[in-house]
């Protein structure tokens, strides 16, 4: 398997938590949510992009809500590849975090 | 919530569009947009501003990078993607570099040439305000333009036009240099000091303020000073001058860059001519081997001082009846593309390298001609491949940019390999046509722009054909396995191999036509023995007695059939031309004849024929001073159907009669038409030898003549030469740019032929499956051979009927130049025919007889 980068690994954890929502605005935000940090657009733009390149995503066009106008969204899922690598990355961070004491998961991680 | 009145910052949305990737505009706008009405709505429309641009700023340069990212990728893949399929059609490929790298390689080779001619004296500081003076002189019906001036031209001009910057002439000679121990004839300037303000010749040694100021001192070139004093140093050094004068060597300048139209070896100060008679005297009627050149001040108009020449000449010269002179200002840089009667300055038809220029773009387009017709002939093949990439999703865009990348990448290559090929052709090709070019892409940034731009021109123009046929495949047909149901792409290739064809032709007649035309050049008979005449220069001021006392030892030796002393021997540097009025008209304007001074000896010694009269006699004591023996050509034109005993009176001579007319006989070149020509005896103007010799025993002569020539001219080094090489000589860089055109058509035409191949195999190819189908149904090897062959035949045939008039005005045009042509014929176009017909049923029937013998199982085993 090939690695991802960090935020790839979130933008692609942020997709599947996000089922049938995910698009750029509503990614963006869960992340900064959760992060607690500032992302701008092109910043999560711009791994959801790789990896709907490399295969990850695939995409759907649904109809634009209220607030954009007559401008579509473009929506993303994961793909059979993307799951495949959310597993395979769940399985090596657990074997990685083995006997980290810490019992608090997933914060102050970074 | 309210949509209505809640739009983005318009700036910022456009900045937007700029820069993010066009296909995900439409979505990624809506994306801001959404956050954008979001915050307007909790936070109020100041934020939401804010807000929005600290988005679009802090986004910007993260869609920059990602839309670069994707691009290099692209390319990358793309790359790869072609260096496969280059690999993978391997004789595809080959043909298509060696077709592409050659016509690049001969294109670049052209363009340094074409380069070189079109710098002439571009590096000269004043170059742009620099003229020189031409001289359009009118008599009668006669008009004739030359570089020559008369002598006492440049002081006038100075004198009365103190604006000039400056004004110097310059005066041609040729001279025998002795140093203490060795001899050297070298050509040489007399030149007014005021040159080196005019042109920009750097010293290495000396004052060039100065150095011309002085009589009797020379400004020589470092090569110059190398070869006469061999390291040791020049200045100050003495040189005898056709061992009469010694002159000093006042300044050594660095050497004249060989893209200048005057040979400036040896120059030497004007005052060393003070004494001559023709300088002293104001002699506004002579005109010798003299130019003259003045420098404008910055803002003149040369065309306002050219408007007050005829008011100038006439202040110092009266005019005739029927007589004209005109002077005019030619800019320093045209002088090497003029075209004067009479040219005291390499130059070189302008006509020549526009037919260079044209021939290198042919060579280009044909390349580039060849590049399309294979690419999109191979498209067959891949077909397949374009296919099934648009099925899995690829864009029009993409598949576009993969075949342009594609063609990029061949274009490359294949200007690498010209590159090589020119670096390693370029000793030989300067040896072809005798000239010095330099080719150094590494160091010339307007060649290395040049070469960038035939990269990129090649690189677009040959791939975008294929891109857009091939990409322009229905994925659907495709996969079935028939992307040609569009005629348009046929007529489109039929087109051009029409034209390929065409090209082919018209350069096989006009290599066939120059071939010819230099071989008549060569064995044309000028209308004497040329190869069996020597001609050596005499020494300087040799008396008559000792010139008839050699003659007379050399004409007794058994090799030499005869030998005449002469001032004017055909081919040779020195002529005279002189005005002679005939008896019936003496007030008339008179007429200007080429003048031979010989001896008694100079019909017989060349071989010449009398038409009419008789020879120069001592039985009659009247020819020694009062005979004329004239051309048929003078006989025309003075009007006389008998001229032998009429009288002619001259401007050195008050009358004569003409005795004999002598059959024309070419003096000069026959590029130039026969002038009119007149003999006489007149010992003292002897300046050369001419040695009629015994066919074989050349040899024999020469050495005789070095035996005895010591014993004449002890201190004169002996320079002979056969007429017929001078002849040569005239022709030489025609000759050379003949053969380098002959080599460009052999370039161009086997370019076109690896592309009718490579097309003509595809196409069989293609046809593979059906020769299949025909042979299990029971066709014949010849009868599917024939199917084939058939459309090729009507396309030569076609591009023969296009090219032939074409070829035909071209070549006649060419050879309207020479006052001695060959007829173009139908020789020539039987010839080009013929072969391009062979050629392409050659290629053909190989091919067809390739997919008729194969056996068909194999071939209808694809589906």
């Amino acid at each position: 398997m090939k690695f991802l980068t960090r935020q790839e690994e979130m933008i692609l954890l942020a997709v599947w938590q996000l089922g049938d929502n995910a698009y750029l605005v509503t990614i963006r935000q869960l992340l900064s949510r959760i992060t607690g940090k500032k992302w701008s657009m092109g910043a999560a733009y711009v791994p959801l992009n790789r990896l709907f390149q490399k295969g990850y995503l695939q995409d759907r066009i649904g109809e634009p809500n209220a607030r954009r106008g007559r401008n579509k969204i473009k929506y993303y899922r994961l793909t059979a590849q993307g799951i495949d690598a959310l597993e395979e990355l769940s399985a090596m961070n657990r074997a990685l975090w083995q006997d980290f004491p810490a019992t608090a998961e997933g914060e102050e991680s970074v | 919530m309210g949509r209505h009145g809640i739009t983005p910052p318009v700036v910022a949305t456009w900045l937007l569009r700029v820069i993010l990737p066009p296909d995900e505009i439409p979505y990624l706008l809506g994306d801001f947009r959404e956050e954008y009405v979001e915050m307007f709505s909790r936070k109020g429309r100041m934020r939401a501003w804010l807000g929005y641009w600290g988005q679009v700023l802090s986004s910007l340069p993260l869609f920059v990078k990602d839309v670069l990212y994707w691009r290099v990728n692209m390319f990358l893949k793309n790359f790869i993607t072609a260096t496969r399929t280059a690999l993978k059609h391997k004789t595809a490929s080959f043909i298509n570099l060696a077709g592409l790298s050659l016509g690049i390689a001969c294109c670049l080779l052209i363009l340094v040439f074409v380069r070189f001619e079109t710098s002439f004296d571009d590096f000269h500081e004043h170059g742009d305000t620099v003229y020189r003076l031409t001289l359009e002189l009118t008599d009668g019906e006669n008009t004739r333009t030359m570089a020559y001036t008369m002598l006492p031209l440049g002081p006038a001009l100075a004198r009365d036009y103190p604006e000039l910057e400056a004004v110097a002439r310059l005066s041609y000679k040729n001279a025998l240099f002795s140093m203490a121990d060795r001899n050297f004839r070298q050509n040489l300037y007399y030149c007014d000091p005021d040159i080196f303000n005019i042109l920009t010749l750097p010293f290495v040694e000396g004052n060039p303020a100065t150095a011309l100021n002085e009589p009797y001192s020379l400004v020589i070139s470092a090569e110059t000073a190398r070869k006469f004093f061999e390291g040791s140093p020049a200045l100050g050094q003495t040189i005898s001058l056709n061992n009469t004068m010694p002159y000093t060597v006042t300044g050594v300048m660095a050497d004249v860059p060989p893209n200048s139209h005057l040979d400036m070896d040896i120059l030497a100060s004007f005052a060393s001519l003070a004494n001559a008679e023709r300088v002293k005297g104001e002699y506004w009627d002579r005109i010798g081997s003299d130019a003259t050149y003045v420098r404008l001040p910055g803002g003149m108009d040369p065309a306002v001082l050219e408007r007050q020449m005829p008011d100038f000449l006439r202040k110092y010269r009266d005019f005739e009846e029927g007589e004209n002179m005109i002077l005019h200002l030619q800019a320093l840089g045209d002088i090497h593309f003029s075209r004067l009667d009479y040219e005291l300055a390499r130059t070189t038809d302008p006509n020549l390298v526009t037919a260079f220029s044209a021939i290198a773009l042919f060579i280009l387009l044909l390349a580039c001609i060849n590049f399309m017709n294979l690419t999109t002939a191979c498209s067959m093949g891949r077909a397949k491949e374009v296919g099934l990439r648009k099925v899995a999703g690829a864009r029009r865009s993409q598949l576009m940019g993969q075949f342009l990348t594609e063609s990029m990448i061949m274009a490359l290559a294949a200007t690498a390999l010209a590159v090589l090929v020119v670096l390693l052709a370029l000793p030989y090709f300067n040896q072809l046509i005798g000239r010095e070019l330099a080719f150094s892409p590494l160091r010339d940034l307007s060649l290395t722009l040049g070469l960038v731009s035939v990269i990129v021109a090649v690189g677009l123009g040959a791939g975008f054909y294929p891109a857009v046929i091939l990409s322009a495949f229905r994925p659907v047909k495709v996969l079935q396995g028939k992307p040609w149901t569009a005629a348009r792409g046929r007529v489109f290739r039929t087109s051009l191999v029409v034209f390929q064809f065409s090209i082919a032709v018209i350069f096989l007649v006009s290599t066939i036509v120059v071939y010819n035309q230099l071989d008549f050049l060569r064995s044309k008979d000028v209308g004497f023995p040329a190869d069996e005449v020597l001609v050596c220069w005499l020494w300087e001021d040799p008396e008559p007695e000792s010139v008839e006392r050699f003659r007379r030892e050399l004409q007794g030796h058994s090799a030499i059939r005869d030998a005449s002393a002469a001032f004017g021997t055909p081919a040779g540097s020195s002529s005279a031309s002189r005005t002679y009025k005939p008896e019936d008209r003496p007030q008339e304007q008179g007429l200007d004849m080429l003048t031979i001074f010989t001896d008694y000896h100079f019909l017989d010694t060349l071989g010449l024929q009398l038409v009419q009269g008789r020879n120069f006699s001592r039985d009659f004591a009247t020819d020694a001073d009062k005979a004329y023996i004239i051309n048929e050509t003078a006989a025309r034109a003075l009007g006389w159907e008998e001229p032998v005993g009429k009288r002619l009176f001259s401007d050195y001579r008050a009358e004569g009669t003409i005795i004999g007319v002598v059959r024309d006989f070419n003096f000069y070149s026959l590029r130039v038409s026969i002038e009119p020509m007149i003999l006489t005896i007149s010992p003292e103007w002897h300046n050369s030898m001419a040695i009629r010799v015994q066919p074989d025993r050349a040899a024999d002569a020469i050495a005789f003549l070095e035996s005895r020539w010591p014993e004449y001219a002890p201190r004169y080094p002996l320079d002979y030469h056969l007429i017929s090489d001078e002849f040569r000589r005239h022709y030489t860089f025609e000759q050379r740019l003949g053969t380098f055109f002959v080599c460009s058509s052999i370039l161009a035409i086997s370019i076109s032929c690896l592309g009718i191949l490579g097309l003509i195999s595809y196409t069989v190819a293609r046809r593979t499956k059906e020769v299949g189908i025909r042979k299990t149904l029971g066709a014949s090897v010849p009868g599917i051979v024939a199917l084939l062959v058939r459309s090729y035949i009507c396309w030569v045939l076609a591009a023969f009927v296009i090219a032939s008039p074409l070829a035909w005005v071209l070549m006649d045009g060419w050879l309207s130049e020479f006052a001695y042509r060959t007829d173009i014929g139908w020789a020539p176009f039987v010839l080009a025919g013929a072969t391009t017909l062979f050629i392409a049923l050659a290629t053909v029937i190989w091919r067809a007889l390739r997919a008729a013998l194969s056996n068909p199982t194999d071939t209808l085993r694809y589906e």
